[in-house]
């Protein structure tokens, strides 16, 4: 319909994905601002390359590969890449948690959700996405691989480097042992 | 299956990501290792924990001006439609006519009509490729028996068969060749030419070697 030139079907098309692909984007570059713009561009996008969705595809994993890719390219426009963001993540995160901050990604959510933030942060790129796609999006290696254009090999190395980072940094800073109590 | 080895997969065996032989031979190694155990617990727990708090932590709502923005926009992009039949014959017609021409082109160059320009320089460059001696180039080398033919062939004529050689002012006689030590030895090692004045009965004789140097006689 919408390639028939029904532009509101499209609106409809896309309204069950607009939650999951505004959080994968905020995930993704860890900002509400760009995330509403990574987002946006991601359904503009996907209005443009509309023809070139393959049918057999799933249409939310298609939405998820253009939204990694938006995301890719603001981080890498803007030269917020890993260095940057982790080094301003890690020490907001070092300073004093949620405490003293204008910082949207501390004032946003509980004392966990700055965890997450930290741990993130000290992911490469490579590694975040797929950490981001397979453990908090819910999507299979196979899945992940896709979306990403990559092997399933080099997604699960990079799942593995991740989690183990992420474990170490968890026991690090002692957030599990605070938690349980 | 070692405990260093099952150390390196258990983050992938947390979330059974790995081969299903592979899940069962780590399976196989835990139930007799409880260091390996309390390691994959510790891994579980920290998979969990950060699962939680991305689901508690991040209520991001789409507001409703930046939504009604999105829409708004998509309202004003063309719409996307599949390319026309035009241009799918044209995109046809293009290609077509360029197989033609690299096929012409290709079938010239093969007949030799359009000369390559590597092929040029190759001809050109032929004549510096050259087996004769700089004259000032150290002390001469000797010749081989073949070059020493083709020298002579160059400065006696391309015909091999003229008995004799005619100066100016004297009767050549004809070419004497040396004594050949064997058969397959087709040149002399020096040539001897003999010029006879009628008038006076001067006789000179010439003797070259095998260089063609000239170490000659007069009489």
């Amino acid at each position: 319909m919408v390639l028939a030139g029904h532009k509101e079907a499209f609106a409809e098309l896309i309204y069950p994905y607009r939650q999951s692909i505004l959080r994968l984007a905020y995930r993704l570059t860890g900002d509400q601002e760009e995330a509403f713009d990574v987002a946006q561009e991601t359904f503009l996008r996907s209005f443009r390359y509309l023809r070139r969705f393959d049918l057999k595809r799933s249409f939310r994993n298609w939405l998820f590969q253009i939204a990694t890719n938006a995301a890719r390219d603001l981080i890498r426009r803007q030269r917020k890449e890993n260095d940057g963001i982790a080094a301003l993540a890690v020490s907001i995160y070092q300073q004093k948690e949620g405490v003293g901050t204008n910082t949207l990604a501390v004032e946003s959510g509980p004392k966990l959700t700055i965890h997450l933030r930290a741990c993130l942060s000290s992911l490469s790129p490579k590694e975040r996405q797929v950490f981001i796609l397979r453990d908090l999006e819910g999507l299979s290696i196979k899945e992940t691989a896709s979306v990403l254009s990559s092997s399933s090999i080099s997604v699960r190395v990079n799942l593995a480097r991740a989690r183990r980072k992420i474990r170490e940094m968890l026991e690090k800073n002692d957030i599990l042992r605070r938690l349980e109590s | 299956m070692t405990c260093r080895l099952v150390k390196a997969l258990l983050p992938l065996y947390v979330s059974l990501d790995l081969s299903p032989c592979l899940n069962k031979r780590i399976e196989a190694h835990l139930a007799s290792c409880p260091r390996c155990q309390k390691e994959l617990k510790a891994f579980g727990a920290a998979l969990k924990t950060i699962k939680e708090a991305a689901q508690q932590g991040e209520t991001l709502e789409w507001r409703a001006a930046s939504w009604s923005s999105l829409l708004n926009q998509i309202n004003q992009e063309e719409t996307p439609r599949k390319p026309s039949a035009t241009l799918k014959r044209r995109w046809a017609l293009a290609s077509s006519l360029a197989v033609i021409l690299i096929g012409f082109i290709a079938f010239s160059i093969y007949k030799g009509k359009i000369a390559l320009p590597w092929a040029t320089l190759t001809s050109r460059a032929t004549p510096f490729i050259t087996h004769e001696q700089p004259i000032d180039a150290g002390p001469k080398k000797e010749l081989s028996k073949k070059e020493t033919q083709e020298k002579m062939t160059m400065l006696l004529g391309e015909n091999k068969g003229r008995p004799e050689l005619r100066r100016a002012r004297g009767k050549a006689e004809p070419l004497k060749a040396a004594p050949e030590s064997n058969e397959t030895n087709l040149l002399p090692d020096s040539l001897t030419i003999n010029l006879v004045s009628q008038e006076s009965g001067l006789e000179i004789t010439l003797v070259l070697n095998r260089n063609f140097d000239w170490k000659g006689v007069v009489k």
